[in-house]
């Protein structure tokens, strides 16, 4: 049943502090979603909610702002940061 | 925050379709060997009969009264075990659950209660508007939202419809289902694209708008967005605008087929073709079944399920992932869009909805334990003893799927949406509506008539 996959690795997107991978999370910051879907459900893959640039994105991916430190991820005005939709 | 790091979803104990599959499968099993062993299903559950005054009711409870606890505590336990495999708090989870069970089965009471079923109103819709009374009037404890799993339970409801669709039906009314379905949605799609592109629409946006409209409703809006890399902000629009059409259409599309005397298996295939979700276009069928009692319409109540069961699961749901790879191939091609992003073809399995693989696997178990059993044997002894049990267990999941989406549908929630997005969208939803009615009661109508047979 598990999906197989290695850890990502360093500088892609599943590493950086501003992604958002817990599901509760994901759908506390989109409310719509799990009225008539959800974001446990195999369709959403591994996908997960980048703060940075408040758009979905694999684990996968890379990008410029990726950074390891949650608290410097945070101080950049991240929309949503991890902390704040995961309440 | 729940147990939820990173690298846990990619595990399939964290994926509600798996659970669905395992909970559905576990029940259709031991309906099975029970069977097997000369007993019934029926021994140990219950389902709400038809009732007019109170002492009928209460009589009723009381001779059952032990019956809906094994049902409840057997419930109870499998999805908690789910709960716990996704991540969430099983005790608060358990607690929700107990009292979402509960109101499950006063819909299902209300919903038997003479007067209410000759107006037709199935205990979808009741519990639908009670958990949307619930859930906008009264402001309900945090806890209560751990159990409002719509997903899971509609899920797991289509495992047991899998036992009671017929394993050769599957067979032989597939492969047209699939073709009516991929129509349309090629169809549709192209059109709420072009629309959204033509007024304006960014490309993410009229990619999850042509997706929901199209596919799969939000669960296809989800897969997309992720394909796409799609905006927040964006996703909120379009999953508002699938959730307020699946909503009207659940009214909508019962009333037309009803006012136009569209016999059972043309109409469950049209709403099938047409409505969004899984969870709303179940409801809009037992609207029309409602319906379907008091009017001179052909068909039976099984036909409008099982058009409407092969159209939406085989024909539409199936295919997200090819859906979402297609997307995300033509944005990485034209768009650009993700700043180190790559193809990956592997999302067509990865976002494969699984509990499919539970659907079928349901009704060839079914399959194998009628094989040698006469018609009249299925319809007098399996009928009552095997798949009504199952069904009752079905109609119990459904409940507990829209009490949650009726509580978790705050209406301040919904984005406010107008403008392009939705004259694209709207024109997708005629342009589905129109051809899905030729397909379904014209061009393929003695197909979808002759399911019974």
């Amino acid at each position: 049943m598990s999906a197989g996959r290695a850890a990502h690795p360093r500088g892609v997107c599943g590493t950086c502090a501003r992604f958002i991978a817990d599901r509760p999370a994901i759908e506390a910051a989109i409310p719509t979603l799990a009225i008539f879907g959800s974001a446990y459900a195999s369709v959403a893959w591994d996908d997960g909610l980048c703060g940075r640039w408040d758009a979905m994105r694999s684990p996968r991916d890379t990008c410029e702002a990726y950074c390891l430190d949650p608290i410097a991820a945070q101080g950049e005005g991240a929309t949503p940061t991890p902390g704040a939709v995961s309440k | 925050m729940t147990k939820a790091p990173s690298r846990r979803f990619v595990s399939g104990l964290a994926l509600e379709d798996w659970w669905a599959v395992v909970i559905g499968l576990f029940l259709v099993a031991i309906g099975c060997l029970v069977f097997r062993a000369g007993m019934s299903l029926a021994d140990v559950t219950a389902t709400p009969q038809s009732w007019t005054s109170l002492a009928e009711l209460r009589d009723q409870l009381t001779g059952d009264v032990s019956r809906y606890l094994v049902v409840g505590c057997t419930f109870l336990l499998l999805f908690t075990a789910a709960a716990s495999g996704l991540g969430l708090r099983p005790f608060r989870f358990a607690l929700a659950f107990v009292i979402l069970l509960a109101l499950a089965f006063v819909t299902l009471l209300i919903a038997a209660w003479i007067p209410v079923w000759r107006v037709g109103m199935g205990s979808p819709i009741i519990a639908l508007c009670l958990g949307a009374i619930l859930g906008n009037l009264i402001a309900l404890p945090s806890w209560i939202k751990e159990g409002l799993r719509a997903e899971l339970y509609i899920k797991t409801g289509v495992v047991l419809l899998g036992a009671t669709l017929p394993l050769p039906l599957l067979q032989l009314a597939g492969p047209i289902a699939i073709f009516q379905a991929s129509a349309i949605a090629l169809a549709t799609f192209a059109t709420i694209y072009g629309v959204a592109r033509f007024l304006g629409v960014n490309r993410q946006l009229s990619a999850m708008l042509a997706a929901g409209g199209s596919v799969c409703g939000v669960s296809a809006t989800i897969a997309v967005a992720g394909a796409v890399r799609a905006r927040r902000e964006d996703i909120s629009i379009a999953t508002t605008m699938v959730v307020a059409w699946s909503l009207g259409m659940i009214i909508l599309l019962p009333l037309l087929a009803r006012a136009w005397y569209l016999p059972a298996g043309p109409a469950g295939a049209w709403i099938g073709s047409s409505e969004y979700a899984d969870a709303a276009g179940f409801a809009a069928v037992q609207v029309y079944n409602g319906l379907l009692r008091g009017a001179p319409l052909m068909g039976s109540a099984d036909q409008a399920l099982w058009a409407f069961t092969l159209i939406k699961v085989i024909g539409r749901d199936m295919w997200i992932g090819v859906w979402a790879t297609a997307v995300s191939v033509y944005a990485m091609l034209r768009w650009q869009t993700a700043e180190g992003g790559r193809l990956a073809p592997e999302q067509i399995w990865y976002r494969f909805p699984k509990f499919i693989i539970g659907f079928v696997v349901a009704s060839t178990l079914i399959a194998w334990t009628s094989h040698a059993i006469s018609v009249a044997d299925y319809n007098h002894i399996l009928g009552p003893r095997l798949i009504g049990p199952l069904a009752a267990l079905r109609e119990l999941t459904f409940s507990l799927s829209f009490l949650s989406i009726g509580a978790s549908m705050r209406l301040r929630s919904l984005m406010p949406v107008g403008g392009n997005a939705f004259i694209a969208f709207a024109t997708g939803v005629v342009v589905n509506l129109v051809l899905g009615f030729i397909l379904s009661a014209v061009i393929f109508q003695d197909h979808w008539n002759g399911l019974n047979r």
